[in-house]
């Protein structure tokens, strides 16, 4: 335990001597800072343009409500003349199909700031309208194309990459260096064995590193507000900081192992690096691509084809289709019009309906699709510490896919509460209407001034509350430890042969 | 490395010729689908037709198979209506989990990041390593000029770094052969080429610049240091630097506020004095007082007249949006002046196709294709007036006067990335050849004695 404080002590101090030290982890500071300012920006972009629509959808609902009230006092008046019911807010069908603007917004998290995730690519808020889910679904926010395509500098880009790298590096000479200069042999007359001395440089390297990474991290977040200083807030960087100490745990099983194997520096810089490579870049990519193997998603192409069948399939079958609905709600029927005569605007949501309802099949087909691929994923990622942090990061953050599942699943639930609102509003409308008609918009017709009972999307607590990392983090420390094993086994192997080790050099 | 380097080109080479494969296939048979759909759609008022319109997809090329560039990021089909320019929808992206994306594997990533890695774990001890053992005044003294062994051993790094990329040149061989697709290039070998070289031009760039400084320091250690910095900054930081800083260039629209502006504008009623102007005219060239009487058809006129005013407003809306991402590219490009991955990132996306610039180029055509469908529909509408109150219809014959969406990339030498990219990355080339000269000489010299 002496030995290994004296070693610590001298090893840190070494450290803190090397210029290269002090540059490698300046540098990574610097751009994990700028991975913060840009996981800021972004998380600031996201909650902006979703109060824009929040404030858009607040002014429409008052100029709708203004326009009805202004509508019904004096429809005679002059400016009204021209008024179409289709483009109407004081007209249910206008409003239904045309007019009535109504977002659902994803709660952002206190950790927003701490991985971009999936948040570029999957909107911060849809656009819910009562006929379909199309235009949640296929939502997408405004970004360059190159932007999403080379991936996010944030935070966890590089905590989950370049942090590596810098670890890697730091280790290079742990044990190496003093097998290189002999001064193992010194070392090991005075007691020191060879995996106590690479266990120590190795942590007190990766340990020290990484605390000065966190702290500044994390008081860089607090003291520029990028997470606030609440108790959610606080949450978040303590999740962060533990996700962060648990991925630089494993790296440093990494480099112990590296250390154990290799000779020189020179052998264990190759080695480092394939094991970043292995790592970082093999194992997720093939993970990602056992996943889509496995369970592949149907192709979005055969998805429009499908559509454009099932529409015309309900198009082809508009009148049995009208018969059936007011078989199913005989209170909706229309005493004296004959059902090929019902307006189609009075019978468009029953269409949209029957339209889902032939597409249930392809549409469970790429959520269990999903599902497949994401249990695949959750549980092969135990096996890549680099899945597990990002999954990690992204959860604390609230820019998964999997969150971003359940706040569509909750969009889903709004749009048919909103449908059948509409239902109702147009079917009693049409029913008033055939009772006494009226040329143009009226309230003994498709007149309409209930905007206020529109139902209004409010995101559930599931969706809003702190997202908790699982327990599969674990298994990064469970790896570092192994790593280590590996290590110590290697070291003790009596005829344990050192990749690199030099060759005698001939006289 | 070279072994595990090309193990990881084999994989993103597969893995990506599949998806490409499986893509165009997808595209091809929906794209058959749409053009039987619109034929046998019946008789109907052309209107009707207009508005039931018709699905185009986008074409792939199989350089994609190498280099995917933004295809996932945007969506491949958009639906051509009557009265509206939609937006493209279903990307790829949307349905995946993102758990690779930073880091994803295709062969453009393994050409652009994990071939210099190679070549610089093969090459950084070319000359340091013989410094450090002392065995380079042994090599000085056979005579053997030193700018020789330099190119000899970087000639021979450009190989084993090229050697990572023959698995994409396979994969995208295979691709061609197992599809014969027709070609959205009017210039595929001269993409080819451009690409090609781009690559060559790179890897010879990271030879160069391993072998200049091997030459340079004093040791292995600090060779690789120097190297990984260089590589770390390269490839991994400057090329999300890049278009992270290019977002000050120019500000886009959210999309809620692009969709606002648009259908406000939409919605303003065009100029009805000027409605009232032509529908006058109209009567009096054919001296009539009603426009039941008029041998054409109003509501043909009145529909052309509408698709006019929103053309207007969809161009000035999305040119504007597109000169904004213009703008952020070239802003992006810049860093190609520093980053060689960079400069042959945008080339290579530039010959594949697969860049926002050849996106929006397909947008365009898209949006021209939809003018023309409407433009056949209301010129139907407006020569066969309606008779008896019914509605004029059209039918197949009509339907198949709109010819199949053929779409073709535009040549590349209007492309900027040519200039944008490609002359950062020949100047970055002559840059490290004039650091190689001169770390040469000043080894010759003895510095490294």
């Amino acid at each position: 335990m002496n030995h290994a404080f004296w070693i610590a002590w001298y090893d840190l101090k070494n450290q803190l001597r090397e210029r290269g030290t002090l540059l490698l982890m300046a540098a990574v500071l610097t751009l994990a800072l700028f991975g913060l300012h840009q996981g800021a920006k972004q998380a600031t972009a996201s909650a902006t343009s979703a109060q824009a629509a929040q404030a858009q959808e607040a002014a429409a609902l008052a100029r709708a409500q203004a326009y009805a009230t202004q509508f019904f006092a004096d429809p005679t008046k002059p400016e009204h003349a021209e008024a179409k019911w289709w483009r109407s807010t004081a007209d249910i069908r206008g409003y239904t199909f045309r007019e009535h603007l109504a977002f659902a917004v994803k709660p952002s998290l206190a950790g927003a700031v701490l991985a971009i995730g999936q948040s570029d690519v999957l909107p911060a808020y849809v656009r819910v309208k009562a006929e379909s889910m199309d235009s949640a679904r296929t939502q997408y926010e405004i970004e360059h194309p190159a932007r999403l395509a080379s991936g996010r500098f944030d935070l966890s880009f590089v905590v989950l990459y370049i942090w590596p790298l810098a670890l890697l590096t730091l280790c290079l000479s742990a044990l190496t260096h003093d097998r290189e200069t002999q001064r193992i042999k010194t070392l090991a007359i005075q007691g020191v064995g060879e995996l106590q001395l690479l266990t120590t440089q190795v942590v007190t390297r990766t340990a020290s590193a990484s605390l000065v990474l966190v702290s500044v991290v994390a008081l860089s977040a607090l003291a520029t507000g990028a997470v606030p200083t609440n108790a959610d807030g606080a949450k978040a960087l303590l999740g962060w900081v533990l996700v962060t100490l648990a991925y630089s745990a494993f790296w440093a099983g990494v480099c112990v192992l590296i250390g154990a194997l290799c000779k020189t520096r020179s052998t264990a810089a190759f080695a480092a690096f394939g094991a970043w490579l292995v790592l970082v870049v093999l194992l997720p990519n093939v993970i990602a691509a056992a996943a889509t193997t496995l369970a592949p998603v149907p192709s979005r192409e055969a998805y429009i084809v499908a559509s454009r069948d099932a529409a015309d399939a309900v198009n082809a079958d508009r009148q049995n289709l009208v018969a059936r609905f007011y078989d199913q709600h005989p209170e909706w029927r229309l005493e004296k019009t004959a059902l090929d005569k019902v307006s189609p605007t009075v019978t468009r949501l029953a269409r949209a309906i029957e339209l889902e309802r032939k597409l249930a099949a392809v549409d469970a087909s790429f959520v269990t699709a999903r599902q497949n691929q994401l249990r695949f994923m959750d549980s092969a990622s135990v096996v890549s510490p680099v899945n597990l942090a990002q999954h990690a990061f992204s959860t604390l953050a609230g820019n998964d896919l999997m969150r971003h599942d359940a706040f569509m699943a909750q969009v889903r639930g709004y749009q048919v509460k909103l449908r059948d609102f509409f239902q109702a509003e147009l079917q009693l409308a049409a029913k008033r209407d055939e009772a006494a008609p009226c040329p143009t918009t009226c309230l003994a017709g498709f007149g309409f001034t209930g905007h206020h009972r529109v139902p209004r999307f409010v995101a559930s607590d599931a969706v809003r509350s702190f997202a908790k990392i699982n327990f599969d983090v674990l298994w990064m420390i469970g790896w570092g430890v192994l790593m280590f094993v590996g290590a110590a086994v290697a070291l003790r192997m009596p005829s344990q042969k050192n990749f690199g080790a030099p060759k005698p050099v001939p006289a | 490395m070279l072994l595990l380097g090309v193990l990881i080109a084999s994989t993103a080479a597969i893995t990506t010729a599949i998806e490409v494969k499986g893509t165009l296939a997808a595209r091809a048979a929906s794209q058959d689908a749409e053009r039987s759909r619109w034929l046998s759609q019946g008789k109907k008022n052309p209107h009707s037709a207009a508005h039931y319109g018709v699905y185009v997809f986008k074409p792939l090329s199989t350089l994609a198979a190498v280099d995917p560039g933004v295809e996932k990021y945007v969506g491949s089909s958009v639906w051509l209506e009557a009265h509206k320019q939609n937006e493209f929808v279903y990307r790829a992206s949307q349905d995946e989990s993102g758990a690779a994306r930073q880091l994803l594997l295709t062969p453009a990533f393994t050409l652009q990041v994990l071939a210099p890695l190679a070549i610089i774990f093969l090459g950084f001890g070319v000359f340091a390593g013989e410094r450090e053992r002392g065995t380079l005044r042994s090599l000085l003294m056979t005579g053997a000029p030193l700018s020789a062994v330099a190119t000899a051993r970087g000639a021979v790094l450009l190989c084993l770094g090229l050697a990572l990329a023959l698995p994409s040149v396979l994969a995208v061989a295979a691709t061609q052969l197992a599809f014969d697709t027709t070609s959205p290039f009017v210039d595929g070998g001269v993409r080819v080429a451009v690409f090609a070289l781009g690559y060559v031009l790179y890897l010879a760039l990271w030879c160069v610049t391993t072998v200049a400084v091997s030459a340079s320091v004093s040791n292995l250690r600090s060779a690789l240091a120097v190297l990984i910095v260089a590589w770390a900054a390269s490839a991994l930081i400057l090329p999300r630097v890049a278009i992270e800083l290019a977002q000050s260039a120019a500000t886009l629209p959210s999309t809620q506020a692009f969709r606002e502006a648009l259908e406000t504008e939409l919605g303003e009623p065009h100029d009805p004095a000027e409605e009232a102007r032509e529908k006058a005219a109209l009567l009096k060239l054919y001296g009539v007082t009603d426009i039941k009487d008029l041998p054409v058809n109003w509501s043909g006129i009145s529909l052309a007249r509408g698709e006019a005013h929103g053309d207007q407003i969809f161009d000035k809306h999305y040119r504007a949006l597109f000169s904004a991402m213009d703008a952020q590219s070239r802003a992006a490009a810049t860093l190609s002046w520093l980053s060689p991955t960079v400069a042959v990132a945008g080339l290579s996306s530039a010959a594949a196709a697969t860049n926002t610039t050849h996106h929006v180029q397909y947008v365009n055509a898209a949006e021209a294709q939809r003018r023309v469908i409407q433009k056949t529909m209301n010129d139907f509408i407006t020569v066969n007036p309606d008779k008896e109150g019914k509605r004029v219809e059209g039918e197949r014959s009509l339907w198949s006067q709109v010819a199949p969406f053929q779409f073709r990339f535009e040549p590349l030498q209007h492309e900027p990335a040519l200039v944008r990219n490609g002359l950062p990355l020949l100047a970055l080339l002559i840059a490290s050849i004039a650091f190689l000269i001169v770390s040469i000489r000043r080894l010759r010299v003895g510095g490294a004695l």
